[in-house]
Protein backbone atom coordinates (compact mmCIF):
# COMPACT_ATOMS: atom_id res chain seq x y z
CA UNK A 1 0.00 0.00 0.00
CA UNK A 2 3.16 2.29 0.88
CA UNK A 3 5.48 3.15 -1.53
CA UNK A 4 8.98 4.04 -0.68
CA UNK A 5 10.16 7.58 -0.93
CA UNK A 6 11.02 7.31 -4.85
CA UNK A 7 11.74 10.08 -7.01
CA UNK A 8 8.82 10.80 -9.20
CA UNK A 9 9.58 11.16 -13.24
CA UNK A 10 9.13 14.28 -14.52
CA UNK A 11 10.55 13.27 -18.36
CA UNK A 12 7.05 12.58 -19.34
CA UNK A 13 5.17 16.13 -18.77
CA UNK A 14 4.94 19.14 -21.21
CA UNK A 15 5.06 22.52 -19.92
CA UNK A 16 1.16 24.33 -20.44
CA UNK A 17 0.41 27.70 -19.93
CA UNK A 18 0.23 28.45 -16.29
CA UNK A 19 -3.62 29.83 -16.50
CA UNK A 20 -4.39 26.00 -17.40
CA UNK A 21 -5.69 25.55 -14.39
CA UNK A 22 -7.28 27.55 -11.54
CA UNK A 23 -5.55 27.61 -8.37
CA UNK A 24 -8.96 28.39 -6.67
CA UNK A 25 -10.74 25.40 -7.99
CA UNK A 26 -8.34 22.83 -6.41
CA UNK A 27 -10.25 21.45 -3.59
CA UNK A 28 -8.80 20.94 -0.61
CA UNK A 29 -8.89 17.19 1.07
CA UNK A 30 -9.87 18.72 4.88
CA UNK A 31 -12.82 20.23 4.03
CA UNK A 32 -16.68 19.48 3.67
CA UNK A 33 -19.11 17.77 5.76
CA UNK A 34 -17.07 16.13 8.01
CA UNK A 35 -16.39 18.47 10.49
CA UNK A 36 -12.83 16.13 12.05
CA UNK A 37 -10.52 13.82 10.21
CA UNK A 38 -9.15 10.88 12.64
CA UNK A 39 -5.82 9.18 11.65
CA UNK A 40 -3.90 6.13 13.30
CA UNK A 41 -0.78 7.25 13.13
CA UNK A 42 2.90 5.49 12.77
CA UNK A 43 6.06 7.28 12.77
CA UNK A 44 8.81 5.35 12.15
CA UNK A 45 12.08 7.32 12.10
CA UNK A 46 15.38 4.86 11.79
CA UNK A 47 14.38 1.92 14.03
CA UNK A 48 12.37 4.02 16.11
CA UNK A 49 8.47 4.10 16.21
CA UNK A 50 6.09 6.13 17.16
CA UNK A 51 2.26 5.39 17.53
CA UNK A 52 -0.76 7.42 17.81
CA UNK A 53 -3.93 9.43 16.61
CA UNK A 54 -3.72 12.21 14.97
CA UNK A 55 -7.11 14.91 14.44
CA UNK A 56 -7.45 17.49 11.75
CA UNK A 57 -10.33 19.76 12.84
CA UNK A 58 -11.03 22.35 10.02
CA UNK A 59 -11.71 25.69 12.14
CA UNK A 60 -13.03 28.93 10.72
CA UNK A 61 -12.91 29.28 6.67
CA UNK A 62 -9.06 28.48 6.00
CA UNK A 63 -7.90 27.51 9.51
CA UNK A 64 -6.71 24.04 11.07
CA UNK A 65 -5.95 22.63 14.14
CA UNK A 66 -4.16 19.40 14.44
CA UNK A 67 -3.37 17.44 17.95
CA UNK A 68 -1.40 14.10 18.40
CA UNK A 69 -2.86 12.22 21.09
CA UNK A 70 -1.32 8.54 22.34
CA UNK A 71 -3.62 5.55 21.85
CA UNK A 72 -4.37 6.08 25.47
CA UNK A 73 -5.76 9.31 24.85
CA UNK A 74 -2.67 11.52 26.32
CA UNK A 75 -2.09 14.73 24.39
CA UNK A 76 1.46 15.11 22.93
CA UNK A 77 0.69 18.17 20.23
CA UNK A 78 -1.45 20.36 19.39
CA UNK A 79 -0.59 22.59 16.35
CA UNK A 80 -2.92 25.69 14.95
CA UNK A 81 -2.13 26.13 11.14
CA UNK A 82 -4.20 29.75 9.93
CA UNK A 83 -4.95 30.29 6.31
CA UNK A 84 -2.63 33.32 6.52
CA UNK A 85 0.20 30.79 6.66
CA UNK A 86 0.67 32.08 10.45
CA UNK A 87 1.20 28.88 12.80
CA UNK A 88 0.52 28.43 16.71
CA UNK A 89 1.85 25.77 18.64
CA UNK A 90 -0.84 25.69 21.85
CA UNK A 91 1.20 22.68 23.33
CA UNK A 92 3.88 20.18 22.96
CA UNK A 93 5.45 17.79 25.83
CA UNK A 94 8.93 18.59 26.77
CA UNK A 95 10.39 15.38 25.25
CA UNK A 96 9.36 16.89 21.60
CA UNK A 97 9.56 20.43 22.48
CA UNK A 98 12.70 20.48 19.63
CA UNK A 99 12.94 22.92 16.96
CA UNK A 100 14.46 20.56 14.58
CA UNK A 101 10.96 17.77 15.86
CA UNK A 102 8.76 20.81 15.63
CA UNK A 103 10.08 22.35 12.02
CA UNK A 104 9.72 18.91 10.39
CA UNK A 105 6.26 18.16 11.45
CA UNK A 106 5.18 21.62 11.00
CA UNK A 107 6.34 21.74 7.45
CA UNK A 108 4.59 18.55 6.73
CA UNK A 109 1.21 19.06 8.16
CA UNK A 110 1.69 22.19 6.27
CA UNK A 111 1.83 20.10 2.74
CA UNK A 112 -0.79 18.38 3.47
CA UNK A 113 -3.31 21.53 4.48
CA UNK A 114 -1.95 24.11 2.08
CA UNK A 115 -0.76 21.91 -1.03
CA UNK A 116 -0.80 25.21 -3.46
CA UNK A 117 -0.04 28.71 -2.06
CA UNK A 118 -1.34 31.52 -4.25
CA UNK A 119 1.62 33.71 -3.26
CA UNK A 120 4.28 31.69 -5.26
CA UNK A 121 5.64 31.94 -8.40
CA UNK A 122 4.06 28.90 -10.45
CA UNK A 123 5.20 26.91 -13.54
CA UNK A 124 2.47 24.15 -15.06
CA UNK A 125 3.20 20.45 -16.60
CA UNK A 126 0.68 17.50 -18.28
CA UNK A 127 1.63 14.36 -18.33
CA UNK A 128 1.84 13.36 -22.31
CA UNK A 129 0.35 9.75 -21.31
CA UNK A 130 -2.66 10.26 -18.52
CA UNK A 131 -3.33 14.44 -18.82
CA UNK A 132 -2.73 14.66 -14.96
CA UNK A 133 -1.46 18.09 -14.21
CA UNK A 134 1.77 18.63 -12.07
CA UNK A 135 2.41 22.44 -10.62
CA UNK A 136 5.89 23.50 -9.46
CA UNK A 137 5.88 25.76 -6.90
CA UNK A 138 9.57 28.07 -6.33
CA UNK A 139 9.54 29.40 -3.13
CA UNK A 140 12.95 30.91 -1.36
CA UNK A 141 14.52 27.97 -0.57
CA UNK A 142 12.72 25.10 -1.46
CA UNK A 143 10.85 23.66 -4.45
CA UNK A 144 7.40 21.76 -4.35
CA UNK A 145 5.90 20.01 -6.90
CA UNK A 146 2.48 19.26 -6.76
CA UNK A 147 0.56 15.99 -8.87
CA UNK A 148 -2.95 16.86 -9.44
CA UNK A 149 -5.49 14.03 -10.02
CA UNK A 150 -8.07 14.80 -12.50
CA UNK A 151 -7.05 18.82 -12.22
CA UNK A 152 -8.75 19.61 -8.72
CA UNK A 153 -7.09 17.24 -6.12
CA UNK A 154 -3.67 17.34 -5.02
CA UNK A 155 -2.33 13.16 -4.68
CA UNK A 156 1.04 13.84 -4.94
CA UNK A 157 3.56 16.18 -3.40
CA UNK A 158 7.24 16.74 -3.57
CA UNK A 159 9.20 19.29 -2.07
CA UNK A 160 13.18 19.35 -2.15
CA UNK A 161 14.97 22.33 0.48
CA UNK A 162 18.74 22.55 -0.82
CA UNK A 163 19.91 19.56 -2.93
CA UNK A 164 19.76 16.95 -0.33
CA UNK A 165 16.35 17.16 2.01
CA UNK A 166 13.41 15.79 -0.02
CA UNK A 167 9.78 15.28 1.44
CA UNK A 168 7.02 13.31 -0.01
CA UNK A 169 3.82 13.19 0.50
CA UNK A 170 1.16 10.69 -1.14
CA UNK A 171 -2.66 10.37 -0.58
CA UNK A 172 -4.47 7.62 -1.43
CA UNK A 173 -8.58 8.14 -1.55
CA UNK A 174 -11.17 5.92 -1.99
CA UNK A 175 -12.85 7.25 -5.62
CA UNK A 176 -11.71 11.44 -5.76
CA UNK A 177 -13.53 12.40 -2.98
CA UNK A 178 -12.21 11.16 0.52
CA UNK A 179 -9.09 10.39 2.19
CA UNK A 180 -8.06 6.72 3.09
CA UNK A 181 -4.42 6.97 3.96
CA UNK A 182 -1.34 8.90 3.77
CA UNK A 183 2.50 8.83 3.06
CA UNK A 184 4.69 11.17 4.25
CA UNK A 185 8.65 10.04 3.72
CA UNK A 186 11.71 11.80 4.30
CA UNK A 187 15.46 11.81 2.89
CA UNK A 188 17.95 11.52 3.39
CA UNK A 189 16.38 11.36 6.80
CA UNK A 190 14.78 7.93 7.45
CA UNK A 191 11.47 9.59 8.85
CA UNK A 192 8.37 7.97 7.72
CA UNK A 193 4.71 9.52 8.58
CA UNK A 194 2.05 6.44 7.68
CA UNK A 195 -1.85 8.28 8.17
CA UNK A 196 -4.61 5.71 7.64
CA UNK A 197 -8.63 7.56 8.24
CA UNK A 198 -10.66 5.78 11.16
CA UNK A 199 -13.74 5.09 10.24
CA UNK A 200 -15.62 6.21 13.50
CA UNK A 201 -19.33 5.34 13.82
CA UNK A 202 -21.40 7.75 14.72
CA UNK A 203 -22.67 5.90 18.28
CA UNK A 204 -18.66 6.38 18.75
CA UNK A 205 -18.87 10.01 19.09
CA UNK A 206 -20.23 11.34 21.85
CA UNK A 207 -21.61 15.05 22.78
CA UNK B 1 27.24 15.26 9.04
CA UNK B 2 25.04 17.93 10.52
CA UNK B 3 22.19 15.87 9.06
CA UNK B 4 23.24 12.62 10.66
CA UNK B 5 23.73 14.82 14.21
CA UNK B 6 20.03 15.94 13.59
CA UNK B 7 18.98 12.74 12.52
CA UNK B 8 20.59 11.50 16.18
CA UNK B 9 19.06 13.60 18.43
CA UNK B 10 15.37 13.60 17.19
CA UNK B 11 15.81 9.62 17.46
CA UNK B 12 17.66 10.13 21.40
CA UNK B 13 14.29 12.14 22.17
CA UNK B 14 11.51 10.30 20.69
CA UNK B 15 12.81 7.53 22.54
CA UNK B 16 13.45 9.29 25.38
CA UNK B 17 9.64 10.29 24.84
CA UNK B 18 8.20 7.02 24.42
CA UNK B 19 9.73 5.87 27.84
CA UNK B 20 7.81 8.98 29.28
CA UNK B 21 4.65 8.25 27.92
CA UNK B 22 5.21 4.55 28.86
CA UNK B 23 5.13 5.72 31.92
CA UNK B 24 1.59 7.40 31.66
CA UNK B 25 0.10 4.86 30.18
CA UNK B 26 1.20 2.64 33.08
CA UNK B 27 0.16 4.91 35.90
CA UNK B 28 -3.26 4.81 33.74
CA UNK B 29 -3.58 1.36 33.44
CA UNK B 30 -2.84 1.44 37.68
CA UNK B 31 -4.91 3.72 38.90
CA UNK B 32 -7.10 1.76 36.88
CA UNK B 33 -6.70 -2.03 38.28
CA UNK B 34 -9.51 -1.47 41.20
CA UNK B 35 -12.38 0.45 40.71
CA UNK B 36 -15.40 2.34 39.25
CA UNK B 37 -18.12 5.63 37.93
CA UNK B 38 -20.97 8.16 38.53
CA UNK B 39 -21.83 11.71 38.52
CA UNK B 40 -23.23 12.83 41.81
CA UNK B 41 -22.43 15.48 44.42
CA UNK B 42 -19.55 14.70 46.62
CA UNK B 43 -18.29 15.43 50.04
CA UNK B 44 -15.06 15.65 51.99
CA UNK B 45 -15.15 12.17 52.85
CA UNK B 46 -15.34 11.91 56.60
CA UNK B 47 -13.20 8.27 57.75
CA UNK B 48 -10.24 8.04 54.93
CA UNK B 49 -8.47 5.50 57.03
CA UNK B 50 -12.00 3.34 56.98
CA UNK B 51 -12.19 3.90 53.62
CA UNK B 52 -7.94 2.83 52.98
CA UNK B 53 -8.75 -0.18 55.06
CA UNK B 54 -11.99 -1.31 53.03
CA UNK B 55 -10.31 -0.76 50.00
CA UNK B 56 -7.23 -2.86 51.35
CA UNK B 57 -9.34 -5.95 51.97
CA UNK B 58 -10.97 -5.78 48.60
CA UNK B 59 -7.32 -5.84 46.69
CA UNK B 60 -6.09 -8.69 49.22
CA UNK B 61 -9.40 -10.32 47.86
CA UNK B 62 -9.39 -9.84 44.46
CA UNK B 63 -7.31 -12.48 42.38
CA UNK B 64 -8.41 -11.39 38.94
CA UNK B 65 -10.43 -8.28 37.08
CA UNK B 66 -12.42 -8.25 33.95
CA UNK B 67 -14.01 -5.54 32.70
CA UNK B 68 -15.02 -3.65 29.17
CA UNK B 69 -14.13 -0.21 29.12
CA UNK B 70 -15.11 2.54 27.29
CA UNK B 71 -12.66 5.73 26.61
CA UNK B 72 -13.52 9.05 25.96
CA UNK B 73 -11.45 12.20 24.85
CA UNK B 74 -12.39 15.49 25.30
CA UNK B 75 -10.59 18.38 23.55
CA UNK B 76 -11.11 21.96 23.90
CA UNK B 77 -11.43 22.45 20.37
CA UNK B 78 -13.47 19.47 19.87
CA UNK B 79 -17.38 19.75 20.42
CA UNK B 80 -17.54 15.60 20.80
CA UNK B 81 -15.44 13.25 21.86
CA UNK B 82 -13.37 10.50 20.56
CA UNK B 83 -14.52 7.51 21.99
CA UNK B 84 -12.36 3.75 21.79
CA UNK B 85 -13.76 0.82 23.37
CA UNK B 86 -11.84 -2.55 24.75
CA UNK B 87 -11.27 -5.11 27.52
CA UNK B 88 -9.18 -4.85 30.53
CA UNK B 89 -8.01 -7.61 32.25
CA UNK B 90 -5.79 -7.75 35.86
CA UNK B 91 -4.41 -11.06 37.44
CA UNK B 92 -2.46 -11.33 40.41
CA UNK B 93 0.32 -10.62 41.35
CA UNK B 94 1.28 -8.03 38.79
CA UNK B 95 -0.19 -8.90 34.74
CA UNK B 96 -2.37 -6.63 33.37
CA UNK B 97 -4.07 -6.97 30.08
CA UNK B 98 -5.21 -3.42 28.37
CA UNK B 99 -7.11 -4.27 25.04
CA UNK B 100 -8.10 -1.72 22.49
CA UNK B 101 -10.71 -3.07 20.05
CA UNK B 102 -12.59 -0.06 18.24
CA UNK B 103 -11.89 1.80 16.40
CA UNK B 104 -8.39 0.74 16.26
CA UNK B 105 -6.44 -2.33 17.36
CA UNK B 106 -4.07 -1.12 20.21
CA UNK B 107 -2.33 -4.01 23.48
CA UNK B 108 -0.34 -3.72 26.05
CA UNK B 109 0.47 -6.24 28.42
CA UNK B 110 2.49 -5.83 32.06
CA UNK B 111 3.60 -8.69 33.03
CA UNK B 112 7.19 -10.23 34.39
CA UNK B 113 8.74 -6.92 34.62
CA UNK B 114 8.15 -6.26 31.40
CA UNK B 115 6.03 -4.12 29.48
CA UNK B 116 4.73 -5.10 26.03
CA UNK B 117 3.22 -2.87 23.27
CA UNK B 118 1.42 -4.03 20.33
CA UNK B 119 -0.76 -2.49 17.57
CA UNK B 120 -1.49 -3.17 13.64
CA UNK B 121 2.06 -1.96 12.15
CA UNK B 122 4.56 -2.74 15.20
CA UNK B 123 5.11 -4.14 18.98
CA UNK B 124 7.88 -3.45 21.17
CA UNK B 125 8.82 -4.91 24.79
CA UNK B 126 10.74 -2.96 27.40
CA UNK B 127 12.66 -4.52 30.23
CA UNK B 128 11.17 -2.93 33.42
CA UNK B 129 14.52 -3.20 35.84
CA UNK B 130 16.72 -2.04 33.14
CA UNK B 131 15.66 1.68 33.78
CA UNK B 132 15.16 3.75 36.87
CA UNK B 133 12.40 4.93 35.45
CA UNK B 134 10.58 1.81 34.78
CA UNK B 135 11.60 0.70 38.34
CA UNK B 136 9.71 3.50 39.81
CA UNK B 137 7.12 2.99 37.95
CA UNK B 138 7.04 -1.03 38.60
CA UNK B 139 7.23 0.08 42.53
CA UNK B 140 4.06 2.04 42.04
CA UNK B 141 2.10 -0.50 40.03
CA UNK B 142 2.78 -3.02 42.86
CA UNK B 143 1.75 -0.62 45.36
CA UNK B 144 -1.75 0.29 43.84
CA UNK B 145 -2.12 -3.80 42.66
CA UNK B 146 -1.34 -3.96 46.88
CA UNK B 147 -4.36 -1.76 47.72
CA UNK B 148 -1.82 0.94 49.11
CA UNK B 149 -1.48 3.37 46.04
CA UNK B 150 -3.65 6.00 48.13
CA UNK B 151 -0.08 6.10 50.82
CA UNK B 152 1.56 7.65 48.33
CA UNK B 153 1.33 11.28 49.75
CA UNK B 154 4.62 11.95 48.57
CA UNK B 155 4.01 12.35 44.75
CA UNK B 156 0.53 12.72 44.83
CA UNK B 157 -1.31 15.42 46.97
CA UNK B 158 -4.76 12.98 47.64
CA UNK B 159 -8.16 14.50 48.44
CA UNK B 160 -10.93 12.15 49.27
CA UNK B 161 -14.72 12.53 48.67
CA UNK B 162 -17.70 10.70 49.24
CA UNK B 163 -21.20 10.27 47.41
CA UNK B 164 -24.36 8.48 47.81
CA UNK B 165 -23.10 5.84 45.32
CA UNK B 166 -19.60 6.29 45.41
CA UNK B 167 -16.14 7.69 46.85
CA UNK B 168 -13.85 10.04 44.56
CA UNK B 169 -10.39 10.49 44.88
CA UNK B 170 -8.50 13.11 43.38
CA UNK B 171 -4.61 12.70 42.74
CA UNK B 172 -2.54 16.02 41.79
CA UNK B 173 0.78 15.37 41.06
CA UNK B 174 3.51 16.98 42.76
CA UNK B 175 6.34 17.04 40.31
CA UNK B 176 6.17 19.62 37.84
CA UNK B 177 7.20 18.43 35.41
CA UNK B 178 4.37 15.55 35.48
CA UNK B 179 2.34 18.29 36.15
CA UNK B 180 2.78 19.70 32.64
CA UNK B 181 1.42 16.70 31.16
CA UNK B 182 -1.11 15.52 33.50
CA UNK B 183 -2.76 18.08 35.92
CA UNK B 184 -4.84 15.59 38.44
CA UNK B 185 -6.42 12.23 38.42
CA UNK B 186 -9.60 11.69 39.06
CA UNK B 187 -10.79 7.80 40.36
CA UNK B 188 -14.35 6.92 41.32
CA UNK B 189 -15.14 3.71 42.90
CA UNK B 190 -18.34 2.11 43.31
CA UNK B 191 -19.30 1.94 47.14
CA UNK B 192 -20.49 -1.20 47.00
CA UNK B 193 -17.48 -3.30 45.92
CA UNK B 194 -14.95 -0.69 45.64
CA UNK B 195 -13.96 -1.45 41.76
CA UNK B 196 -13.19 1.17 39.99
CA UNK B 197 -15.99 2.24 37.32
CA UNK B 198 -14.52 5.37 36.13
CA UNK B 199 -10.69 7.20 35.72
CA UNK B 200 -9.95 10.70 34.42
CA UNK B 201 -7.15 12.36 33.86
CA UNK B 202 -7.20 16.03 33.44
CA UNK B 203 -4.28 17.34 30.84
CA UNK B 204 -3.17 20.83 30.97
CA UNK B 205 -5.71 23.00 29.05
CA UNK B 206 -8.68 21.39 30.23
CA UNK B 207 -8.76 18.92 28.05
CA UNK B 208 -9.50 15.29 29.66
CA UNK B 209 -9.67 11.45 29.17
CA UNK B 210 -12.33 9.44 30.86
CA UNK B 211 -12.30 5.97 31.20
CA UNK B 212 -15.59 3.82 32.13
CA UNK B 213 -15.50 0.76 33.38
CA UNK B 214 -18.26 -1.26 32.47
CA UNK B 215 -19.53 -5.02 33.29
CA UNK B 216 -16.98 -5.58 36.35
CA UNK B 217 -16.14 -8.91 37.27
CA UNK B 218 -14.00 -10.06 40.15
CA UNK B 219 -12.24 -13.46 40.36
CA UNK B 220 -13.04 -15.01 37.39
CA UNK B 221 -10.72 -17.26 35.39
CA UNK B 222 -8.15 -15.78 33.40
CA UNK B 223 -5.44 -17.92 31.24
CA UNK B 224 -2.28 -16.71 31.98
CA UNK B 225 -2.08 -17.14 28.30
CA UNK B 226 -3.95 -13.54 27.93
CA UNK B 227 -0.58 -11.85 29.47
CA UNK B 228 1.84 -13.69 27.21
CA UNK B 229 3.50 -11.17 24.57
CA UNK B 230 2.88 -13.75 21.14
Amino acid sequence: MFGGCSVSRLNDFERIPETSVDRNNIQPWFRGDTNRFLFRTHVDIYRNHLGGLMLIKPVHEEDYRVLFITEVGIKVLDMEFLGSGDFKLHYCIDALNRKSVLETLKNDIDLLLSPVPESTKIKMMKDRQTGNILIKSKERRSVTYYFLEDHYRVNKAMRRNGCMKKTQMTIYSTGFSEIDSIHICHSPVKLNIYLSKLNENKSEISE
Amino acid sequence: MSIALNAWINYYKLKRMNRMVALLYCMCLVCASPRTSAQENYKPMTDIEAFKGKLAAMSASTQTIVSDFIQEKSLIVLSEKIVSKGLFLFKKPDNIRWEYTEPYKYLIIISNNQLYTRDDKNQKQYDIQSNAMFQEMNRFISGCVQGDILKNDKDYVITYFEGSKSYFVKLIPRDEKMKQMLNEVQICFDRNDLTVSSLKMVESGEDYTRINFINRKLNTEIPLEKFSFK
